[in-house]
C-alpha cells in the first residue's frame, strides 16, 4: 500500500518538473538605428538567425544564460540574462562595427584619423590594392584619383611630373616618405617622374 | 615608389608649413610603408600595349622578438613611344631599376623604429628620335640618367614620466645628367634632414615640442653658378586641445631660420566639431613660407642653361584657409570643402631676351580658391564614389603685366567611380574623369584646352594565392596630338620645344599581369 503510494508521488513529483513551462526569449540585434539581419545568436543549446527586423525568438529551458551575438562586419557581442518561464524575455543587443582604426602620423601626434583637428585625407591599404595593379610601377595614378590633388606633367618629352594641390603648382607639395624627405626637399618632381603614362588627376 | 611598399597615404592639404617647413605650403603627402605583420612574399608583373614592363616582389618577414623586414625590388621598362608619328617623343622611354630594404622594430611598450636604406638607377630618353629632327632641322635628344640613393631612420620612446620622445633623419643623394639637344647639364643633389621632438598628455592637452635641422646643397656640375647650400635650423610646438567631446582645437607654429631668406614663422590653427552623430567639422587657418630654388615647374622641362643666376630672391609667403564639412550615415559619406590661399612675392619665370629667362618674384599675388565635393556609397562588394572640384587661379603674368588664369587649372574636374568586389572572385571596376577647360600659355595652337571624358576600366580574378588582372586607360583614347601636334614651330626664349600637355598623350592604353602571393 505504501510502496504504491510513494511511487505515484515520485511519479507525480517527475511529471510536475517535466512539465514546467518553458521560456522564450526574444532577441533583437540591432546597431544604432539600423536592425542587422542575419545574425547568428547562440543562448545554450539554441542557436538562431536574425530575420530582416533584427529578430530571432528562442525556446529555452529557464535559468540564465550568456547570449552570444556574431554578425559579419561587428564585433561579436555577449550578453548575460535570466530566461524566466511564462512571459518572454525581450532584449536588445547593441552591436559594434568592426572598423579598423586609421591612426594618421603625419600630424606627429598619432591620433586617429576622426579625432585629427587638421583635415588628413587618408588613401588606406584597400583603396592602395585596387589602384596598384593600374599603375604598378608608381604611386601617380593612386595620388591622381584624390580630390584636389592633380598630377601634372611638366616635361612632356621626358614625361617628368609632379602633383598639384588645391590648384597650387607642384613646387609647393612635398611628398615624404614616413615622414622623411627621402625624395629630396622638392619632391613631387623626381619622384613622379615615372609617367608612362600622362597621368590625368582630377 | 611602387604601391607594393604602401601601407597608407596621408594628405594634408592646405598650409602645412608648420608642420613641415618651408616645402609645403601647397600641402603634404605623406608615404606611409606596408608593415609586414605575417612573413609575406609577393610578386607582380605587369605588361602594356604601349610597350610598357613592371616586375616587382615584395618580402616581408614576421616580427620575431620585436624585429621584422621588408625588402623591395623592382624593375620597371617602357619602350619610347611616338604615336602621332612625328619624330617627337609622345612617351619617354626609360629603365629603371629600384632595391629597398626597410627594418622594423616594436618592443611592445611603446618604443618603436624604423631604419630604410633605398637604391634607385634610371635611364630615359625622350626628344626627337633617332633620324628625325626639331622643326631647325636638326635633332634634340632629350636624355636623363638619374642615380638615387638614401637612408633614413625614425625612432620614438617612452619615458618613465610618460613623455614619447621622437627623433628621425635621413640623408639622400641624387645625380642627375641631362641632355638637352646639344646642352649637358650635370649636377648632384644632397638633402640631409634631422629631427628630435617631446610630446606629452596634460589634462586635456596634446602637446608637441622639437626642433629639426635641413641642408639641402646642389652642385651643378656644368653650370657652377647655380650652386647652393641652404641650411635651415627649425623649432616648432603644437597643442591639441579637447575643449569638449564635441570639440578640440589644434594650433602650431614653426620657426625657420633660413640661410638664404632669412627667419620665417608658420603658425596654424585648426578647429574640429562634432555637434552631431555622423556630422564633422573643421576649420582651419594657416600661414607659410617657400624658399624658392632653381628648380620650377618649368625648368623640369628646360634644364637651367638658359635660366640666369638667381639674385635678389626674397621668399614666398602664403595664407590659406580652408573649412569642410563631412557627413556620414552609413553607407553614405558626403564631404563638401572650401578653400582658398594668397601667395605673396610668388616667383615666376620671366622672358628677359631672345634665349634667356630669369626666375623673379611677382609683383602681386597669386589667389585661388575654390571648393570640393565627395560622395562616397559603401556597401559590402559595392563601393561608388562621386567627386567634383572647382578651382579658381588667378596670378600676374611678368611678362605681360596683367592678371592672368593660372594655366593648367582646370575651372572644373569631376569624377564617378563604380567598383564591385567579391570577397573571393575578384573585383570589376568602372571610372571616369571629365577635366574642364584649363587656360594654356604660349601655346601657338590655341587658347583654352578642350574639356574632355577619359574612361577606365579594372578587372581583377582571384584564383586562390594567384591574381590576374587586366586595366584599360583612357578607352576612347583621347591624346592631344590628335588635335594638335606637340612640338611647337620655334623653340620658346627658355628652351622649350613643346607645348603644355593638358590631355594625355599617350591614348589608350591596356595593361594586364599577374600577382602571386607565396
Amino acid at each position: 500500500m505504501v510502496t504504491i503510494l510513494a511511487r505515484l508521488l515520485l511519479a507525480l513529483s517527475l511529471s510536475a518538473q517535466t512539465a514546467q513551462p518553458a521560456g522564450t526569449l526574444v532577441v533583437e540585434v540591432r546597431a544604432g538605428d539600423r536592425a542587422v539581419a542575419g545574425a547568428t545568436v547562440r543562448a545554450g543549446e539554441q542557436t538562431g538567425k536574425t530575420d530582416a527586423t533584427g529578430r530571432t525568438t528562442l525556446t529555452l529551458a529557464p535559468g540564465a544564460y550568456d547570449v552570444s551575438v556574431e554578425a559579419d562586419r561587428y564585433l561579436p557581442t555577449v550578453v548575460r540574462l535570466t530566461v524566466v518561464p511564462g512571459a518572454p524575455v525581450h532584449v536588445t543587443v547593441e552591436m559594434q562595427p568592426l572598423e579598423e582604426e586609421i591612426f594618421v602620423t603625419a600630424t606627429r601626434t598619432e591620433t586617429r584619423l576622426q579625432d585629427q583637428p587638421l583635415r588628413v585625407e587618408v588613401i588606406d591599404r584597400e583603396e592602395i590594392e585596387e589602384k596598384a595593379l593600374m599603375t604598378p610601377g608608381s604611386i601617380a595614378m593612386l595620388l591622381g584619383e584624390t580630390t584636389g590633388l592633380r598630377v601634372q606633367t611638366t616635361a612632356p618629352s621626358l614625361g617628368a611630373a609632379n602633383v598639384r594641390i588645391q590648384g597650387l603648382r607642384g613646387h609647393y607639395s612635398q611628398l615624404v616618405a614616413d615622414g622623411l624627405p627621402l625624395y629630396g626637399a622638392q619632391a613631387t618632381r623626381s619622384a613622379c617622374c615615372r609617367c608612362r603614362r600622362s597621368i590625368w588627376g582630377r | 615608389m611602387p604601391p607594393l611598399d604602401l601601407g597608407q597615404v596621408e594628405v594634408i592639404k592646405g598650409v602645412a608649413s608648420a608642420l613641415y617647413g618651408a616645402s609645403a605650403l601647397g600641402g603634404v603627402i605623406n608615404l606611409v610603408s606596408r608593415r609586414p605583420r605575417e612573413t609575406e612574399r609577393e610578386l607582380l608583373v605587369n605588361a602594356t600595349t604601349l610597350g610598357g614592363t613592371d616586375v616587382t616582389a615584395f618580402l616581408a618577414q614576421a616580427p620575431a622578438s620585436g624585429w621584422s623586414w621588408t625588402l623591395l625590388g623592382g624593375y620597371h621598362g617602357q619602350v619610347r613611344q611616338d604615336r602621332d608619328d612625328d619624330g617627337w617623343t609622345d612617351v619617354a622611354g626609360f629603365n629603371r631599376g629600384l632595391v629597398r630594404l626597410r627594418v622594423f622594430f616594436d618592443n611592445g611598450r611603446g618604443g618603436t623604429a624604423l631604419a630604410t636604406g633605398g637604391v634607385m638607377l634610371e635611364d630615359r630618353e625622350g626628344g626627337t628620335l633617332p633620324g628625325a629632327s626639331a622643326p631647325d632641322g636638326r635633332p634634340f635628344a632629350e636624355t636623363l640618367v638619374t642615380r638615387h640613393a638614401d637612408g633614413g631612420f625614425v625612432g620614438r620612446w617612452l619615458t618613465p614620466g610618460g613623455h614619447i620622445i621622437s627623433a628621425r633623419g635621413s640623408i639622400m643623394r641624387q645625380s642627375q645628367d641631362r641632355r638637352f639637344g646639344a646642352d649637358r647639364e650635370r649636377g648632384t643633389r644632397v638633402t640631409w634632414f634631422g629631427e628630435a621632438s617631446l610630446a606629452g598628455v596634460r589634462r586635456r592637452h596634446t602637446w608637441v615640442v622639437g626642433a629639426a635641422f635641413q641642408q639641402d646643397r646642389y652642385d651643378a656640375r656644368d653650370l657652377p653658378q647655380f650652386d647652393y647650400v641652404f641650411s635651415a635650423p627649425a623649432a616648432f610646438a603644437q597643442d591639441e586641445i579637447a575643449l569638449s567631446p564635441a570639440l578640440s582645437l589644434a594650433a602650431s607654429a614653426r620657426v625657420d631660420v633660413h640661410s638664404e631668406y632669412g627667419t620665417l614663422a608658420s603658425p596654424r590653427v585648426s578647429l574640429l566639431a562634432r555637434p552631431k552623430p555622423g556630422w564633422t567639422l573643421r576649420v582651419s587657418a594657416g600661414t607659410g613660407a617657400f624658399t624658392p630654388t632653381p628648380f620650377t615647374e618649368e625648368t623640369d622641362e628646360t634644364g637651367l642653361s638658359r635660366l640666369l643666376p638667381l639674385s635678389g630672391l626674397e621668399a614666398e609667403h602664403a595664407r590659406g584657409a580652408s573649412a569642410d564639412v563631412t557627413y556620414t550615415h552609413r553607407p553614405f559619406e558626403l564631404t563638401g570643402t572650401v578653400f582658398g590661399s594668397i601667395v605673396n612675392d610668388p616667383t615666376q619665370l620671366e622672358i628677359v631676351g631672345a634665349d634667356t629667362v630669369a626666375l623673379v618674384n611677382a609683383s602681386e599675388a597669386t589667389r585661388t580658391w575654390g571648393t570640393e565635393l565627395v560622395a562616397r556609397y559603401r556597401r559590402e562588394g559595392f563601393l561608388a564614389m562621386l567627386t567634383h572640384a572647382w578651382t579658381r587661379s588667378t596670378e600676374l603674368d611678368v611678362d605681360e603685366g596683367v592678371r592672368r588664369e593660372v594655366p593648367l587649372t582646370p575651372r572644373h574636374t569631376a569624377s564617378l567611380n563604380l567598383v564591385w568586389e567579391g570577397e573571393v572572385s575578384g573585383r570589376f571596376g568602372i571610372e571616369t574623369y571629365s577635366i574642364g577647360r584649363q587656360r594654356l600659355e604660349d601655346d601657338p595652337y590655341r587658347d583654352t584646352s578642350r574639356p574632355h571624358v577619359l574612361v577606365g576600366f579594372l578587372v581583377e580574378r582571384r584564383l586562390g594565392r594567384v591574381r590576374l588582372f587586366l586595366n584599360a586607360e583612357n578607352v576612347f583614347d583621347v591624346r592631344q596630338t590628335r588635335w594638335d601636334p606637340l612640338v611647337r614651330p620655334a623653340q620658346r626664349p627658355d628652351g622649350r620645344w613643346t607645348v603644355d600637355a593638358w590631355a594625355p598623350l599617350d591614348g589608350r592604353v591596356f595593361n594586364g599581369g599577374v600577382r602571386v602571393a607565396f
